[in-house]
């Protein structure tokens, strides 16, 4: 099908039930709470942004050191260091407001209990327009991937925060279990408005001159480029089976990536590690996308969508 | 318009000379690069114009006259290589500048500047605000051999006295600059117009720290550690202060030896 090519395509997105102005957002964990990048550029050019994974009480997080770059990508192993909820609401909320953009707000507990709770401040605190849960993280000891990798555990925390808040609620799916499809449906069948994925992959690295690993903690969340095969491919297969919107995150560094995870069925792409390498790349995807669109005859993002052609007759 | 006082700028390669054996400066015209930048605060380049190496490489600034940058480095590694390699011409995408400088408010008349190997970085441009504000200035400086002591002339021309350390011998004192630095305090009695910086490598800078905290001297230590971001975001290059751990690129790279924890496992973890 040729769509008549139109001059101004129309980027803007509404993912359970948020209304983006572009689908390019900013992944948890890679933009802090907003105020640093502020310092750089404009936040309201973004479709939305996410903050660092907020929990219940303020984490000191893993001892250092907590990075290593790794071919085309790095391993993290922060721990979750986070100034906790409610100094969220009071000392960062403020500040995000009064920028023309989306916050979601990244969260983390201990306990299905704990992520109730979390979720359930957030929504009474005004400026907040979606909770993405953080069912993923690899480098806690308790909680974080446990309940991303446990089809039952995924469930439960899904429920828990589901009654405890009326906020958009966006799960986000670890890639390191077998199938990832199930843990997709799952969340949907607990109420889940839409889904992100991938978190981190679980890597490692070794200096083997000091016969150590390179992370405090051993292991740690591998990102970046290297992960982007993975990615597109988990997008892909829950696209597949989800009626859910789907956010695509995994080695997204220029609008060419972003293009092909919405192919792939992604509603909006987030950008992680790519913010550390290039903090502008965010704005040079959206526009990236628009010429995309411009030159394949969209009119309208929504369209890009699953329009992958995989050459069945 | 909103002011953003960090800056992503495409800088074009002006010189990249050998300085030393491995070490070379990097001058870069910026003309875009935030003019209000403080001795201590560190640049974030891009030394690969592919996926891999994928992160920035943190640089100190050495130097900023008009429209130049200057960058004194060590090649050490493929970033650092990729460096040595640019010539005239070539662009260099950087940001910054980056993190929190020294800081040199009155009643300052002495300070006391001590470098180890690269720490010598940005101490160019430190000298060059001290100097303006009529402080006297002693630099302890330490390497590993002779030739690996840079920036002398300047310093000299400068009128910086010279306390010089290597580890063999073959110029200035033999041994650790710690043990010059230590020695000095026999002879001086410390004042609270005194204040230390302290550059280059961890161990020895805690060792100035116990040193200024014992003799009660004001002191800011410039630290490194491995950086994704250097912009605050990832919390990857943290450091276990008093206050827990605190980023190197934002509340540093430069702390108060006070504020520093220098017995790590004092830090809480939960
Ligand atoms: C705030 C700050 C300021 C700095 N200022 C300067 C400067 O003015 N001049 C200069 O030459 N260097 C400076 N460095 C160190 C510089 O960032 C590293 O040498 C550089 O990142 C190495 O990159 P590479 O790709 O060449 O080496 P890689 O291939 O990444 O590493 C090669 C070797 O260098 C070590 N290394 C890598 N990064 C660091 C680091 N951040 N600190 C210590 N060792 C490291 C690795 O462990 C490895 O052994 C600074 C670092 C920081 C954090
Ligand atoms: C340093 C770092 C910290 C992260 N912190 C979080 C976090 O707090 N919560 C979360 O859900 N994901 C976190 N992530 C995962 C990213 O949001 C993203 O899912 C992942 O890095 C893959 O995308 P990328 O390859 O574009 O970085 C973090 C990633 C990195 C690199
Ligand atoms: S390097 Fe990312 S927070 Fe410091």
């Amino acid at each position: 099908m040729v769509n008549q090519p139109s001059l101004m395509p129309d980027l803007s997105v509404e993912i359970a039930g948020i209304l983006m102005k572009n689908p390019v957002l900013t992944g948890s964990g890679t933009f802090g709470y907003g105020e640093e990048m502020s310092q750089i550029y404009d936040l309201s050019l973004l479709g939305a942004l996410t903050v660092k994974g907020l929990s219940l009480r303020p984490q000191s997080g893993n001892r250092p050191p907590r990075i290593c770059e790794t071919p085309a990508g790095m391993l993290n192993s922060i721990g979750l260091q986070n100034i906790g909820i409610e100094a969220f609401v009071r000392d960062k909320l403020p500040f995000l407001r009064r920028i023309d953009t989306r916050v979601i707000a990244n969260i983390y507990g201990h306990s299905a209990e704990e992520y109730a709770e979390v979720a359930n401040i957030l929504d009474s605190a005004n400026g907040v327009d979606g909770i993405e849960l953080n069912i993923s993280c690899p480098n806690v000891k308790k909680g974080g991937m446990a309940f991303g990798t446990d089809r039952a555990e995924t469930c439960r925390v899904v429920r828990h925060v589901r009654k405890a808040t009326r906020l958009p609620l966006i799960v986000k799916l670890s890639p390191n279990v077998t199938d990832i499809t199930e843990f997709a449906l799952a969340a949907e069948d607990e109420g889940a408005d839409a889904l992100s994925l991938i978190n981190t992959l679980l890597g490692m690295a070794i200096d083997i001159h000091e016969k150590r690993p390179r992370l405090s903690r051993g292991v740690g969340g591998l990102s970046g480029p290297a992960i982007r095969p993975v990615a597109l491919r988990m997008v892909y297969q829950v696209s597949q089976v989800t009626r859910l919107p789907v956010i695509g995150m995994g080695g997204v560094v220029c609008a060419e990536d972003a293009v092909a995870f919405l192919l792939a069925g992604a509603s909006a792409v987030s950008v992680g590690t790519a913010n550390f390498v290039d903090p502008l790349c965010p704005l040079e995807i959206v526009a990236g996308i628009e010429d995309y669109m411009k030159a394949h005859g969209f009119s309208r993002v929504q369209e890009l969508s699953g329009a992958l052609d995989m050459g069945e007759s | 318009m909103s002011f953003f006082p960090i800056r992503q700028v495409k800088a074009r390669v002006t010189g990249n000379h050998q300085v030393a054996e491995a070490t070379f400066r990097l001058v870069l015209s910026a003309k875009e690069f935030p003019a209000a930048a403080q001795p201590g605060q560190f640049i974030m380049l891009r030394t690969s114009t592919t996926e891999d190496p994928l992160l920035r490489r943190a640089f100190s600034l050495h130097d900023r006259k008009d429209d130049h940058l200057g960058i004194l480095y060590k090649v050490v590694g493929r970033g650092t290589d990729w460096m040595a390699r640019r010539r005239p011409g070539d662009v260099i995408d950087l940001i910054g500048p980056l993190g929190r400088g020294f800081s040199s408010a009155p009643p300052l008349r002495k300070a006391l500047l001590v470098a180890g190997g690269m720490g010598i970085a940005p101490f160019r441009l430190l000298v060059r605000s001290l100097q303006s504000e009529g402080v006297e200035i002693l630099l302890f400086y330490g390497a590993r051999t002779a030739g690996d002591l840079l920036e002398l002339e300047e310093m000299e021309a400068a009128s910086v006295s010279l306390l010089l350390a290597t580890e063999d011998g073959s110029r200035g004192e033999k041994g650790r600059v710690t043990e010059l630095f230590r020695e000095h305090f026999r002879k001086v009695e410390p004042s609270a117009s005194f204040k230390i910086f302290a550059c280059g490598p961890q161990a020895m800078l805690y060792e100035v720290a116990r040193i200024a905290l014992g003799q009660e001297i004001a002191c800011d230590v410039s630290l490194e550690s491995q950086m994704a971001c250097g912009l605050g975001t990832c919390m990857g290059c943290v450091i276990a202060t008093g206050s827990g751990y605190q980023r190197v690129c934002r509340e540093g790279p430069v702390f108060s030896a006070q504020s520093l924890l220098l017995d790590e496992s004092a830090v809480k973890h939960e």
